[in-house]
């Protein structure tokens, strides 16, 4: 078997293709995608979620690559044979990798309460685009499927630099890089000259596993900043009595400032008008910001031997009014931006002479999410704008290689990611090697 | 060791981004339209040309397809000729194909070529490389993007 077909059962087994059939959905124009910050917090945080997973460990290379699949897209589309827009059913893919390479100035440390330097080079990208799927008639070899690119495609990368100081402090510094491309007519992109590019830079740093800090700077200002504290960490600091009944409770705080009142926004900041008409209205009507601020605590729990219970909820101000675009009507934001609990049941697995335990873990999970584009994007836009929506996965750490599998419809982090995918099915499939 | 970390330094280094290789990956298993083509009318013909090198150990020919019904650009694409067909497209560096009375029905079409490979790599293959293999045994490798022509 070579490498191209043996990817493709995988995908095939991935994707459970009995999942796409369903309903189809009103025809949109795509537009959350080109927003940037939104798109730079995705990333910056996929990198720091691949740090949380990765900083204990000792490895020298690791590697990540996750492909995610979102179906029955209904977008316009231009028919170059009829001449005219049509709605037409593409598929979002969403693509991840990451390459980091540490380096121990000395030797790794053998043990947790050990210390060691490393310095960690590290490159994290997201692709986002929609494709179009094309059936070929091979005539007596059958008939195969290809892609075309179709509509903006979006490249983010961060490229960064680490120092860890394990286990008392790390610092990562990098640069984030926002492409848009449009694909030629005949589906095919040319790399090398984007329509649109954004640098920012992004900043990390954590103390000794209690705080942390984060933000993402365009152009010297801030587009969005996030501090966390690890509130039971902190607390065995002065009396360790009950490390084993206590959850572990983190608290973190982050503002982005993610309401520009560009095209792509779903809603208007701070007033809809503009001289008495609506600001759309005018060409050069004054672009406004709202700040969203978003407080959470993250509580996890063991139950049992092989249980794990994670519980978070989210609050959020907006620091200005916002109003929906179509209507002009004020949007009341309620408190709670997100709640989520996910139940994992992780079957210990000890693998003789590995380095650490591998393990496999199953978990399913329910949550509900508040977001003002939910409305634009969902099937029927009178039910709102929060949503319930659950997850299902599992997932294999075999020390050096493992991967996992997931669905998702409605997810709360996955509508963090792109609110887009609102009454979606999402799959998503990743794998990891480390040496 | 050393080795797979100067690579991996090179990476990082010269890496054009994650972002764009994970695409590739992506684009590889589900054959992503990777380059572009050029047709024109002669007569009654139509002529379809490329400018890529199909070579390799694995190549097993190049395909022609156009889509089946006129005016519809998402219409399913059929082939028009293989290698079994016209012995040129057996050769991975031919550029050129000319379909011959490709001009005579009238409406909007469009053109795609396909490298194909065998399946398994050249050491695995347990099957002759003839006719019969070649429906069962290969894949497309390869696909352009499309290139529309309007016959009148």
């Amino acid at each position: 078997m070579n490498f191209k077909a043996f990817p493709k059962k995988i995908i095939a087994l991935l994707f459970v293709q009995f999942f796409f059939s369903r309903v189809s959905v009103l025809a949109y124009e795509a537009s959350e995608l080109h927003n940037s910050v939104s798109r730079s917090e995705t990333i910056s945080n996929l990198f720091i979620e691949n740090w949380e997973k990765i900083k204990e460990e000792n490895f020298f290379l690791y590697m990540d690559g996750r492909i995610n699949k979102v179906t029955d897209f209904a977008i316009n589309t231009y028919n170059s044979g009829t001449g005219k827009y049509e709605e037409r059913k593409l598929n979002l893919i969403r693509t991840y990798g990451n390459l980091t390479l540490a380096i121990p100035i000395g030797k790794f440390r053998k043990d947790k309460n050990e210390s060691d330097l490393l310095i960690a080079l590290s490159t994290s990208g997201f692709h986002y685009g929609l494709t179009a799927d094309v059936d070929i008639d091979r005539g007596f070899a059958g008939t195969e499927t290809a892609s075309d690119y179709k509509h903006a495609q979006f490249f983010d990368d961060i490229y960064a630099i680490s120092l860890l100081y394990r286990p008392y402090f790390t610092i990562h510094y990098g640069l984030i890089v926002n492409n848009k491309y449009i694909p030629a007519d005949n589906g095919t992109i040319k790399y090398g000259s984007p329509e649109e590019s954004h640098k920012k830079q992004f900043f990390m740093t954590e103390i000794y596993d209690l705080f942390s800090f984060s933000t993402n700077i365009d152009k010297s200002k801030n587009q969005s900043l996030k501090f966390e504290i690890s509130l039971t960490k902190l607390l065995l600091l002065f009396d360790e009595t009950y490390k084993e009944s206590l959850p572990e409770i983190k608290t973190s705080y982050k503002n982005v400032a993610i309401y520009n009142d560009k095209d792509y926004d779903p809603v208007w900041s701070k007033t809809p008008l503009y001289n008495g008409l609506p600001k759309d209205s005018s060409i050069n009507f004054p672009e406004e910001s709202a700040k969203i601020n978003i407080f959470s605590i993250n509580a996890t729990k063991t139950m049992g031997t092989n249980f794990l219970l994670e519980a978070q909820i989210s609050l959020q101000h907006i620091n200005h009014d916002i109003y929906e675009k179509n209507t002009l009507k004020k949007i009341n934001s309620p408190a709670i931006k997100e709640w989520h609990l996910i139940l994992s049941y992780n079957p210990k697995i000890v693998v003789e002479g590995a380095e650490q335990r591998s393990y496999i873990t199953s978990y399913i999970g329910l949550s509900k999410y508040w977001d003002p584009a939910i409305k634009i994007h969902r099937d029927e836009p009178n039910k709102g704008y929060g949503v319930y929506g659950w997850i299902i996965g599992s997932e294999a750490n075999f020390s050096f290689i493992g991967g996992g599998l997931k669905a998702m419809y409605n997810f709360s982090s996955e509508l963090e990611k792109l609110t887009e995918t609102v009454d979606k099915w999402s799959f998503e499939g990743n794998l990891f090697f480390k040496i | 060791m050393k080795n797979i970390i100067k690579l991996a330094l090179l990476l990082i280094i010269l890496n054009s981004g994650c972002s764009y290789v994970s695409d590739t990956i992506e684009g590889k298993i589900s054959t992503r339209s990777s380059f572009s083509i050029d047709v024109f009318q002669s007569g009654n013909d139509v002529i379809v040309k490329w400018d890529e090198n199909f070579d390799s150990e694995d190549f097993a020919g190049i395909e022609i397809y156009r889509t089946k019904e006129p005016n519809n650009e998402y219409s399913t694409y059929i082939l028009i000729e293989n290698r079994w067909g016209n012995y040129s497209l057996g050769n991975p560096y031919t550029a050129s194909f000319t379909h011959v009375n490709g001009a005579s029905n009238k409406g909007i079409y469009f053109y795609r070529v396909a490298c194909i490979n065998w399946e398994d790599s050249k050491d695995e293959r347990d099957y002759p490389e003839n006719e019969p293999s070649y429906y069962i045994y290969t894949e497309i490798a390869e696909i352009s993007g499309s290139a529309k022509i309007e016959i009148k």
